[in-house]
């Protein structure tokens, strides 16, 4: 293959104790069970599986939250260590973002939104102290929120403004991927379509790549060229997108895929709806 | 047959009540004000039908619920009428009131966890209501309880009661929640985003499981929801809330075929769907209002991107187009037709920044 990868994962495992009681006899559930997978740089893989599936630990082993029990994290070719040190976990910041599903409860509510991208501006000292402000400003206007917004509190704004601070925010630090625990489930369904062209925009304006964790089809398809499927721990089906969503082989992609509450016919439906590419801004693209 | 004569022997079997609201319109409280939530509702639901109400956040759907309930905040009030089986609710003694709506009407929230207490076990939270509510002893409570918790498809019932809460998965506990609404043998059950957290194919099972459940029983389902596809699949009629307002009510699969309403056009529009990838979602502008912060007129013209000048002065009525009922200035226009070239958007970033 001719593209180069950002992201190898290679045979995760993640157990966790557990322990009924006080006294009780302790258990291991395995969460994930040899996980490998791929992401080129500029590509976009998503995780898609049900409560309990291990997706989310496999997006918290990637950046560095969770331990993995065995298996290892290559990104840009170095094999990030189990155990960081602040040095690596600095390195390990710049390289990758975390965007969590509640917004509000991401940001911190003592700060306003542009303190919070200013802290990780100067942190990384990616710009010299007179031009951070600046950054925040251009950060700021990348993901469409107004200026006069920064001196704001995550709680007086909307959860998609929120969001899109939140992302402000992971951008701040330069990263070469974002990983998305699902980014638009606690939003409004007219604000969800902001955040996903914004995402998408990202993703072709700076070649940030995606890694998606998410219980939502249709937002896979939207943002995800390739997906892994995952199922008490293992992953049961991986391919392109378009493969596994249309022509879902293993019975248990099957029953998530009809599951999903779609309208028979609405293809045709909102594709009439749809305007031309380019007719239509709607911010995002700002 | 008047809604209090709940026969505990046979309400099972019984035929449910028709729940009708005329003109609904509720206010809350704030320090002196009284501010509306929701607006001169209509809403009808037969027994044996399930009608969704579909919104998103602030668009008045839980405050519906909770009208409809009696479960307001403190310094509420209610206007208009809140029929059951003909009966006003609203001109009841406050007691009968209360009495009537414990007794014939269930409600299941979004997250079964934070209503149900995780110290009580199963059989305490299942048993309580039919005690105080109907006036069965424990033994005859613990038999309709184990009953009941068959009929929602949980295996092991016996089992079942014993466990407490954490003890069950997310779907289980929500059957529990449904088993729990109905052991008082309700006449209308009100589902308010009771799937939204649960996984899709937990999700489908619970959403058959409301169908069967109202055509077997009767039950008069309001299905609350943020999500225009799952209404479309569950119920016979969907209403469409924004602001406090419904904005267009048609029958199940009509909203998809024959959207009116300029904001039920553009929220099916700037859905993800699972079939294809899309170049660009189209989204609709700025944030959703409640019905608190609307403003004059209609209350979406602000998103609205067909609005006219009357849009931003008057508020148009709930007419009747092609089948459904629509609230907009421009129903009979096609508009859908007209999407392709919306003229009237402008880049939503700054109107979207400046509402907060």
């Amino acid at each position: 293959m001719g593209k180069t990868m950002l992201l190898k994962v290679e045979s995760l495992y993640k157990d966790f104790r557990l322990r009924s009681g006080l006294f009780g006899r302790s258990s291991r559930l395995q969460a994930v069970k040899d996980i490998s997978f791929l992401v080129p740089a500029s590509g976009s893989l998503a995780i898609v599986g049900e409560t309990g599936s291990g997706k989310t630990t496999v997006a918290r082993i990637v950046v560095g939250l969770e331990r993995a029990s065995s298996g290892t994290v290559e990104a840009d070719g170095v094999v990030l260590s189990p155990q960081p040190g602040p040095d690596e976990r600095r390195r390990r910041a710049r390289m990758m973002q975390m965007v969590f599903q509640n917004p509000v409860m991401s940001l911190d509510p003592h700060q306003s939104i542009g303190a919070a991208i200013f802290e990780v501006v100067s942190f990384h000292g990616l710009r010299p102290p007179s031009e951070c402000d600046a950054r925040v400003r251009e950060l700021l206007n990348a993901v469409g929120l107004d200026l006069r917004l920064a001196k704001s509190r995550p709680q007086s704004l909307s959860g998609g403004q929120c969001q899109r601070a939140a992302i402000a925010r992971s951008l701040a630090a330069e990263p070469e991927l974002l990983v998305l625990d699902e980014p638009v489930s606690a939003l409004d369904v007219s604000t969800q379509a902001q955040i996903l062209n914004l995402l998408a925009d990202l993703k072709a304006r700076l070649g940030i790549s995606l890694l998606t964790i998410s219980h939502d089809l249709a937002l896979v398809r939207q943002l995800a060229d390739d997906v892994i499927v995952m199922c008490k721990g293992e992953m049961v089906e991986a391919g392109s997108v378009d493969d596994v969503l249309s022509r879902p082989q293993h019975a248990y992609t099957r029953r998530l895929v009809d599951a999903v509450p779609e309208i028979m016919g609405r293809a045709a439906a909102s594709s009439a709806s749809v305007p031309e590419s380019g007719a239509r801004r709607d911010g995002d693209a700002r | 047959m008047t809604p209090v004569a709940v026969d505990s022997s046979n309400t099972t079997e019984r035929t449910g009540l028709s729940l009708s609201l005329e003109g609904v319109t509720t206010y809350l409280r704030f320090g002196r004000e009284l501010k509306s939530v929701i607006s001169r509702v209509d809403l009808r639901i037969e027994p044996g039908e399930i009608v969704g109400l579909v919104g998103e956040s602030g668009s008045g759907k839980s405050m519906t619920a909770r009208t409809i309930a009696g479960v307001l905040p403190r310094g509420a009030v209610t206007e208009g009428a809140l029929l059951l089986g003909g009966e006003n609710l609203l001109e009841m003694p406050r007691r009968r009131r209360r009495d009537v709506q414990a007794k014939e009407i269930g409600v299941i929230f979004q997250d079964p966890r934070a209503y149900i207490d995780p110290l009580w076990r199963v059989e305490v939270h299942m048993t309580e209501a039919m005690r105080v509510h109907l006036g069965l002893s424990r033994s005859e409570a613990r038999a309709r309880a184990i009953e009941l918790l068959d009929s929602v498809g949980i295996d092991q019932p016996e089992r079942r009661m014993r466990q407490f809460p954490d003890e069950l998965s997310g779907g289980m506990l929500q059957r529990v929640m449904i088993a729990g609404a109905l052991a008082v043998g309700p006449s209308v059950l009100l589902a308010d985003e009771a799937t939204t957290a649960l996984d899709v194919t937990t999700q489908a099972e619970i959403v058959k499981l409301l169908g069967d459940l109202s055509s077997r029983r009767g039950l008069s389902v309001l299905f609350i929801t943020h999500d225009l596809a799952l209404a479309d699949l569950v119920c016979s009629r969907v209403c469409v809330m924004y602001a406090g307002r419904i904005v267009e009510m048609r029958e199940g699969r009509q909203i998809f075929e024959n959207p009116m309403h300029p904001y039920t056009i553009d929220l099916l529009a700037a859905r993800p769907t699972i079939q294809h990838r899309v170049e660009r979602l189209p989204v609709i502008k700025g944030v959703p209002t409640s019905a608190m912060d609307a403003p004059s007129g209609c209350p979406f013209h602000p998103r609205c991107r067909f609005v006219l000048d009357e849009c931003r002065e008057a508020v148009p009525a709930l007419m009747p187009v092609r089948g459904g009922l629509v609230r907009c200035f421009r129903a009979n226009e096609e508009l859908r037709a007209q999407s392709g070239s919306p003229k009237g958007t402008l880049p939503d970033g700054e109107d979207d920044a400046l509402e907060s």
